[in-house]
């Protein structure tokens, strides 16, 4: 496969004034990322010491295999939540590496509101695990939650999405043969106790740990029952007399080297093939992406310079490069992995779509996983492509997307807009990851647009009640709209909710998506299969 | 990287690919050579065939073994080019993908075309009649479906006429900038 050959003059100022912009926005993700891990309330880090309990990131740091790559996953989860006082959804889940195996970590963080379960902490765990069950990724649990968050149970209890999903998919993840372990370093109560309970196995510390279906102030209220922690569901209980826990553990570091164990026991899977060869990086700098992205969201750019700037030796085998230019397709290589890549360049035409759904096809007829780069405004709209059947065409490519057998990556690295989103593996086409770049943004279409038809709405409103509006009067009730689309189109607003798995500094790119790759090759590649394409 | 396990890999060449068959520019001449292996690494040129092997040394020196022939070298590469240092020349070898090799010999040398990928409006015009041009040169910017595009001129030439002007709405594929073949 030959290089790319970029044509991007990193000397000029348009790149110059570009790298400094970008290079600001990576900074500031990484500030915000340092602050959600770290920055705490000192009475919350004099409470874990108080308890002699390590903080979150220290367990992590006994748990994983030194000098292994750790992929934090939506470590923004709620950051533009609950006044923002709850940093990562009082979550920490990511890929990493115990004793020799890949697995994937579920943790309580306790330094934030006890560990309290918020709506989106549930939708950050029920992900984690969702992860664990289409990457077949053993599961190691870290339990220190006060359980639900009360005020707002409503929004975290009951659907089909909501909390019993976690036991659910813990459930599943055993019926597949997917190992979990769980470590008690704090209470588990009611639906929490679940968690140990439903794992392969669990380690319990003494004196911390705790599990029950109601601790001591419910039985006292319920029976009148005067009874301890330890007595009631203490380490010593429960590995001797209920055999709900398995492994007690006199301290917290003495339960992390006894789960280190347990996971040395797990036999490792067999990885899918795929076609694979000597990794080599990218012959272009990837501190160069910087300058490749526009300050300007609406200035076009070369896809093909951001996919030179990820991908091994910068080679790229391109597909059908003189049809349906606007959206790029070919082969690369990810760490030696090969890969299908499809990369906007424009919107996406009939013969775009049509090149996207062989193209997915042919990668599934390879056995080749997929990565989609996202730059997309939307299908073409307009008379002449209605009539030539745009929108059989994006169904097409929505259907081929949709029905892939092999593992899909997604980054949004610029605008995800529209049906664009969609065609383009968006979340709801379970892309096994997705992540964004700090500029990113998405939404149903642009925020001027959007802004543009709600005003124009309001106005006709207004006319019919024989009301007309100044143009001063017009901004005031546009302005607000197209502020808050601004802000809910934003990549920060997008992981607060888990629209996708984190934010990514553009450089990280290439590492981020080889571990997600590296995972999602646990699960064997069905044959492929479609649903009837619209001819 | 940690998380990946790699495999036991066979044999390999420039690219890190499977391909064995090679062009190479050396001193502004494409050669073709190929790479085999029958028990030993061998060099196919012509008909001939020649056993090869490199020894590494400490730093850029090297031992190259050519059928009987041994040389001291010093080799050092940039990206597809290596640079040889062998009996007291220096002579670069620069790595051809037999793909870009090709294309090269089949390329046309008539007017080229800057056409619409797609319709929209021109925001401003940067061409100038008459002007010199390199490929890859601004010739206009366009707004369509919310983004602006730079069109760019396909190849080197000399602006021969700009069929729109800054304000004007055109189709897909429409003619923009016409370049004429440079002499």
């Amino acid at each position: 496969m030959r290089r790319l050959e970029s044509r991007v003059n990193t000397q000029s100022p348009e790149f110059k004034a570009n790298a400094k912009h970008n290079r600001a926005l990576a900074e500031a993700l990484h500030e915000k990322q340092r602050a959600a891990r770290y920055d705490r309330p000192a009475r919350d880090i004099e409470r874990l010491r108080r308890q002699n309990k390590l903080t979150i990131r220290e367990r992590l740091s006994e748990l994983l295999d030194p000098g292994t790559p750790f992929l934090e996953l939506s470590t923004l989860a709620a950051n533009c939540a609950y006044g923002g006082d709850v940093p990562g959804a009082a979550q920490v889940s990511g890929i990493g590496i115990v004793s020799g195996r890949e697995v994937i970590i579920h943790a309580d963080d306790a330094s934030v509101k006890g560990g309290a379960w918020y709506p989106l902490s549930v939708k950050k765990i029920v992900r984690t695990l969702d992860i664990a069950i289409e990457n077949r990724l053993p599961v190691v649990h870290l339990c220190d939650s006060a359980g639900g968050f009360l005020p707002l149970q409503a929004e975290l209890f009951a659907d089909k999405y909501f909390a019993g999903r976690i036991f659910r998919n813990q459930s599943i993840l055993s019926k597949m043969g997917v190992q979990q372990v769980a470590i008690v370093l704090g209470h588990c109560t009611a639906g929490g106790a679940y968690i140990p309970a439903l794992s392969d196995y669990n380690v319990i510390v003494r004196g911390t740990g705790a599990i029950f279906l109601g601790g001591p102030p419910l039985v006292k209220a319920a029976t009148g029952e005067d009874i301890s922690v330890e007595e009631l569901g203490g380490a010593d209980m429960h590995t001797s007399v209920s055999g709900v826990a398995d492994y007690p553990a006199s301290t917290e570091l003495h339960a992390i080297a006894i789960t280190r164990e347990i996971v040395g026991r797990f036999t490792r899977p067999e990885k899918t093939s795929v076609e694979r060869c000597e990794p080599e990086p990218p012959f272009y700098d990837p501190g160069e992406l910087y300058g490749v992205l526009p300050v300007d969201q609406k200035v076009q750019f070369d896809m093909r310079e951001v996919i030179a700037r990820i991908f091994d030796g910068s080679r790229f085998h391109e597909y059908q490069a003189n049809y349906g230019k606007t959206l790029i397709c070919g082969y690369a290589r990810l760490w030696g992995m090969q890969v299908g890549v499809l990369g906007n360049n424009g919107v996406l035409f009939n013969d775009s779509a049509l090149k996207g759904a062989h193209f997915i096809e042919l990668c599934n007829q390879n056995r080749t996983p997929l990565i989609f780069l996202q730059n997309i405004t939307g299908f073409m709209v307009g008379r002449d492509y209605e009539r030539a059947g745009i929108t059989k065409d994006g169904a097409k490519m929505i259907m081929a997307v949709a029905c892939s057998e092999v593992p899909k990556l997604t980054v949004v690295v610029n605008g995800s807009f529209g049906a664009g989103t969609y065609g383009m593996s968006g979340r709801a086409f379970d892309s096994r990851f997705m992540f964004s770049w700090p500029q990113s943004q998405t939404s149903v279409m642009g925020a001027e647009q959007a802004a543009g038809v709600l005003t124009d709405i309001k106005i006709k409103q207004l006319a019919r009640e024989g009301k007309n509006l100044s143009a001063q009067e017009i901004a005031t009730i546009r302005n607000p709209i197209l502020e808050d689309y601004r802000r809910q189109q934003s990549a920060y607003y997008a992981t607060s909710e888990l629209w996708d798995d984190g934010i990514l500094d553009p450089i990280d790119t290439r590492n981020a998506l080889a571990i997600a790759l590296s995972a999602a090759l646990n699960t064997p590649i069905a044959p492929p299969r479609y649903g009837v394409f619209r001819m | 990287m940690g998380a990946l396990r790699r495999p036991p890999c066979t044999r390999q060449s420039a690219d890190g690919e499977t391909e064995m068959k090679h062009f190479f520019t050396v001193e502004g001449q494409s050669r073709r050579a190929w790479l085999a292996s029958r028990g030993e690494q061998l060099i196919l040129i012509g008909d001939r065939e020649t056993p090869v092997r490199l020894v590494r040394g400490e730093g850029s020196a090297s031992r190259l073994y050519v059928g009987d022939a041994v040389h001291d070298v010093l080799i050092a590469v940039n990206g597809d080019s290596v640079h040889v240092h062998i009996a007291g020349r220096e002579i670069e070898v620069r790595f051809e993908a037999a793909v870009s090799v090709f294309e090269h010999e089949a390329e046309a040398h008539g007017d080229a075309i800057a056409r619409a990928p797609m319709p929209g409006m021109v925001l401003s015009v940067a061409a100038v009649l008459g002007a010199q041009v390199a490929a890859g040169d601004v010739l206009l910017i366009i707004e369509s479906m919310k983004l602006e595009t730079a069109i760019k001129a396909p190849r080197a030439g000399v602006v021969e006429s700009i069929h729109v002007a800054a304000g004007q709405t055109f189709d897909r594929d429409t003619a923009l900038v016409t370049l004429a073949a440079e002499d």
